[in-house]
């Protein structure tokens, strides 16, 4: 039996601490034809409070497994993994309480408009119903949704439902944001919004986790960035300690000589 | 801070904001969402309301079309009778069918040609213009083509024309002139002929009570006169139909909802969303589980409302006539208590819908599965529309049917109290059993993992595979090396089938299966499952349990053999087989029958092979495989219904208690019951014990004994919540 207090989450993010940390991470899956597969190999991951980390590679790479698994929606196999402080396999409601989470594919309800979208999540969160009616004035003014508060999501541009989603993502005001390739199928301006909410995160303290393969994004707003290849971390640091390492100038070059190294170390 | 965050355990109750609950916060979120639907609400809530005013509302247009079609259809007589005495003629004209849309006109014309004495047969009435054949009859054909010119002519479909009689003593005959090529004249020619008819035995009674003073053939007259009240009548006359319309109501409103509350989210992007929220899983799954309940339900409630105002209005007299008469107020408290007799029924389909709609990738996925469910419904529900099946507690056991046969009973005034009590504990047991199930449903990795989870479920049905290999193996060996020889010997071919081959079988399948599992073969067998309280209580519910679903199988034998008829032959064999086994010593038969097959064959379906299949497959999938297999291993398509489902609930006991044992207390005792129903009964009178409501209701106690206290699962790779360590107990481990 459980219950959720009607609180804020307890732990207050304080800046350079750990947010996210993966130990060990495994993931695996098997395949008929290919037989065992491990999307997550062994994966390491510390990104800390008002940070933005990136999480940078190919398709198939196991990024989305991992943000996934740090958001509770899939067990790890093996390996630890901690969110806000909380286990996500013996804590994950804790995790989820801390966690804004957004997805390419995450969709919203066609039939409900912006505001019922978000008390009916809210109210997930346990939030007051008077903070909650405050919150969301609060965000429907931040996200400029004024104009169409009362539409239903169906009839909704793809920009007005992303601005949704994100005000969604962080109605309870969550310490860790990931988010899982955000700006896949968003238009330019879309596209534009959604890096400059990014950017606000930081400053207040707070951690945002996000994957992403467009390089560009990656080096415009991350302070760290991981590359991930073939489940395993290849690398992480800031820009200039990756071109220091790499010796190569823009992050395409930098992310081609971490595979490299890596498929012949795989060939070998 | 939470104490427990494993999604899909326990958490009923869990509180959002404001003390609300998830539960009902998730399912009023849901019926909002489904009542902005206008498709669904259309069929969900609104069609249910009006099947029945549409329905005996177009029946009864029908109807009067179909009369304007006939007085459309009105034939043109023109008659001349004269040769006809007065008396005579009078009584043919009153009973020609001038008010059916016959016009009748008397015409002179007909005395020319057609009157002359060269009729084709005295007292014959019909004759066919249009067939102009002949050779040397050619006074007919001359008639023939001034009958054909007289029907143009006169613009007629018939021509009736008496001819006088041509001799003393003969009759004057009648004769009809049409063509059978025109459906006027064929209808024409018909009235007539009835006409002709009901005035000729009209004749001939008289002239018979003239003659004898009585008629002979009535020598004694039977009437019957039915005392059942209007309520009654109307009520049986609705229990034929009800608990079928109620079962696919109920299916197709809550169908809706499911497919909305399930298989959208995933379609639309949203599950993920919820998945992320800080609640339980099974609190959003039961939330949604109450918006499909509700929705059937008010689906179910609205048809009936509409019924009992169709019924107030008249208009179910197309039904039975009773039903025009039948006091509203009776008909509300029966419909009202066959509800409440089918809730625990709506319950089970509203969990039944839900599982099977949250395993849909998307709404139309979705939609192909509810079709079979809603055939599976109906295929239980109609034995209700025959009279002739008779409620007993044993049929009652049986999910949807036993509380559609009480609906009907209960409709007609005739329910009797303790099936219906049978039909209502079972069937809450099984709802429970279902909701139980539902906690599942929401299991993210499947449902998020899309294409990874069918690559990762190809790879890991690699110990599915290998398992069914081995049920195979033993199916194979069973049927083929183990009748022949039991046709060498009944008895030791019996003895070497089941103790040699299966239980050999059963025991390499262990030690291979144990191998790729990490499991020492004891536990694949299920032999060290289990908590010993937990198998002790599965064990005792299962011996109490068995006897009472031996008898079951036995009824379900009998429903089928109305659909799929034994041949003789087989079931002579069959008979003769047993016959053979169970007359010997009561402990050589009872080792042969009950003792012998429930250890081997236990150990083999229920122990490596499940284990086996436990790993890589749903509890779904894993009860349908093994219970086939089960099944299969009889070697009979007539046994194959009663065989699987035996199956089916062995299954479900050893993934329940963990352990074997229980099974086979199980098995024994099911089969024991035919030998002792053999040996120790010949009267019968234990059977008929057995069949008596209160061993039915301990059958229920058994098995909710054995089946709802959930002690230990048999491990699977599949994990049914993100934090499920794949641990299995170290003891069982390989050293």
């Amino acid at each position: 039996m459980t219950s959720i207090d009607p609180q804020r989450p307890a732990a207050e993010p304080v800046k350079g601490e750990s947010a996210v940390r993966t130990e060990a991470l495994t993931k695996l899956y098997a395949d008929a034809k290919r037989g065992e597969v491990r999307a997550l190999d062994g994966l390491d991951l510390d990104c800390k409070y008002g940070e933005i980390y990136g999480l940078l590679g190919p398709n198939g790479a196991g990024k989305s497994t991992t943000l996934r698994i740090l958001a509770t929606m899939l067990a790890p196999t093996s390996g630890r993994a901690t969110v806000a402080g909380y286990d996500v396999a013996s804590d994950s409601l804790a995790v989820r309480r801390n966690v804004g989470f957004l997805s390419a594919s995450t969709g919203l309800y066609p039939r409900l408009d912006v505001r019922e979208t978000l008390e009916y999540f809210g109210r997930m969160h346990g939030l007051e119903e008077r903070a909650l009616a405050d919150r969301i004035d609060e965000l429907i003014e931040a996200f400029r949704m004024d104009s169409y508060v009362t539409r239903r999501c169906e009839h909704m541009s793809s920009g007005q439902k992303q601005r949704v989603s994100i005000a969604r993502a962080v109605l309870h005001d969550p310490t860790v944001l990931i988010l899982d390739e955000p700006t896949t199928g968003l238009d330019i301006l879309s596209t534009s919004d959604m890096i400059d909410f990014i950017a606000s995160r930081k400053d207040s303290g707070r951690c945002v986790l996000f994957s992403t393969h467009v390089l560009s994004e990656a080096e415009r707003l991350c302070d760290r960035i991981g590359i991930i290849h073939h489940g395993r971390l290849l690398g992480s640091g800031t820009l200039p300690e990756l071109r220091e390492r790499t010796g190569a100038e823009y992050l395409d070059g930098i992310f081609r000589a971490f595979v490299e190294v890596d498929e012949r170390a795989h060939i070998a | 801070m939470t104490t427990s965050s494993r999604p899909g355990a326990g958490g009923s109750g869990a509180r959002a904001s404001g003390g609300r609950s998830v539960v009902a916060l998730v399912a009023r979120g849901e019926l909002l969402r489904l009542l902005r639907d206008r498709k669904a609400v259309f069929f969900a809530l609104v069609l249910p309301l009006l099947l029945y005013p549409l329905l005996f509302l177009g029946s009864e247009k029908l109807g009067q079309a179909s009369e304007r079609r006939m007085e459309d259809q009105s034939v043109a007589i023109a008659a001349n009778l004269e040769a006809l005495d007065g008396d005579l003629r009078q009584q043919l004209l009153d009973r020609l069918p001038a008010p059916d849309g016959a016009t009748f006109s008397i015409a002179d014309e007909l005395l020319e040609g057609l009157t002359d004495g060269a009729a084709p047969e005295a007292g014959a009435v019909g004759e066919d213009a249009s067939n102009a054949g002949g050779d040397d009859h050619s006074g007919e054909d001359a008639q023939r083509e001034r009958a054909s010119e007289l029907l143009e002519e006169l613009a007629v479909d018939l021509l009736l024309v008496a001819r006088p009689s041509d001799s003393e003593g003969s009759p004057p005959v009648i004769v009809a002139w049409f063509r059978r090529n025109d459906e006027s004249g064929m209808r024409a020619s018909q009235l007539i002929g009835s006409a002709v008819s009901d005035l000729s035995t009209t004749l001939f009674e008289a002239r018979l009570v003239e003659l004898l003073g009585v008629d002979p053939a009535q020598s004694f007259a039977a009437t019957s006169e039915d005392v059942a009240s209007v309520a009654d009548s109307a009520g049986l006359a609705l229990g034929k139909l009800l608990p079928l319309i109620a079962v696919l109501v109920v299916l197709s409103g809550g169908a809706f909802a499911a497919l909305e509350a399930f298989a959208a989210e995933r379609e639309v992007g949203t599950l993920e969303t919820l998945l992320v929220q800080p609640v339980e899983r099974i609190d959003i799954a039961r939330g949604k589980l109450i918006a499909v309940l509700a929705t059937g339900l008010a689906a179910w409630i609205g048809n009936a409302a509409s019924l009992i105002a169709c019924a107030a209005g008249g208009l179910l007299a197309t039904i039975d006539e009773g039903l025009a008469d039948a006091p509203v107020a009776v008909l509300i408290g029966r419909v009202g208590l066959g509800t409440v007799i089918m809730l625990p029924t709506i319950a089970l389909i509203a969990s039944v819908l839900g599982m099977v709609s949250a395993r849909a990738r998307s709404y139309r996925e979705g939609q192909n599965y509810i079709l079979p469910l809603t055939l599976a419904g109906m295929a239980l529900a109609s034995p209700a529309a025959a009279a002739d099946v008779v409620f007993d507690p044993l049929l009652a056991l049986i999910p949807v049917l036993g509380p559609s046969l009480a609906m009907r009973d209960a409709l007609a005034g005739s329910l009797a109290p303790v099936p219906a009590l049978v039909a209502l504990a079972s069937s809450a047991v099984y709802a429970l059993l279902a909701l139980r199930g539902i906690a599942n449903t929401l299991d993210a990795e499947r449902l998020l993992q899309g294409a990874d989870v069918d690559a990762e479920a190809g790879a890991r049905r690699a110990h599915a595979r290998r398992a069914i290999l081995w049920g195979g193996v033993g199916v194979g060996a069973v049927l083929l090396i183990g009748s022949w020889l039991q046709s060498k010997d009944l008895v030791w071919g019996l003895v070497a089938t089941l103790w040699g081959l299966a239980l050999g079988i059963a025991l390499l399948a262990a030690r291979d299966l144990g191998k790729k599992l990490d499991l020492r073969p004891a536990a694949v067998l299920g032999l060290t499952g289990g908590s010993p309280v937990g198998v002790g209580l599965g064990v005792c519910g299962a011996l109490l349990a068995g006897p009472g679903l031996g008898q079951m199988a036995g009824k379900v034998l009998e429903l089928q053999e109305r659909v799929l008829p034994m041949p003789t032959v087989d079931a002579g064999a069959m008979e003769q087989v047993f016959a053979a086994l169970l007359d010997r010593p009561l402990i050589v038969a009872l080792f042969l029958v009950a003792i012998s097959p429930a250890i081997c064959e236990e150990l083999l379906f229920r122990g490596a092979v499940l284990t086996g299949l436990r790993r890589d497959l749903s509890v779904g999938k894993t009860l349908g495989w093994q219970a086939l297999l089960f099944a299969l291993a009889h070697g009979s398509v007539h046994r194959l219904v009663p065989t699987a489902s035996l199956g089916l609930i062995l299954g479900l006991l050893r993934l329940r208690t963990g352990s074997i044992l229980p099974c086979i207390a199980l098995h024994a005792s099911y089969n024991g019951v035919l030998v002792a129903a053999t040996q120790m009964d010949p009267e019968g009178r234990a059977a008929s014990l057995l069949q008596h409501p209160a061993w039915m209701l301990a059958t229920i106690a058994g098995l909710a004994l054995a089946l709802l206290p959930r002690q230990a699962a048999v491990e699977s790779t599949t994990p049914t919540t993100p934090t499920k360590p794949n641990a299995v107990p170290t003891a069982d481990r390989q050293p």
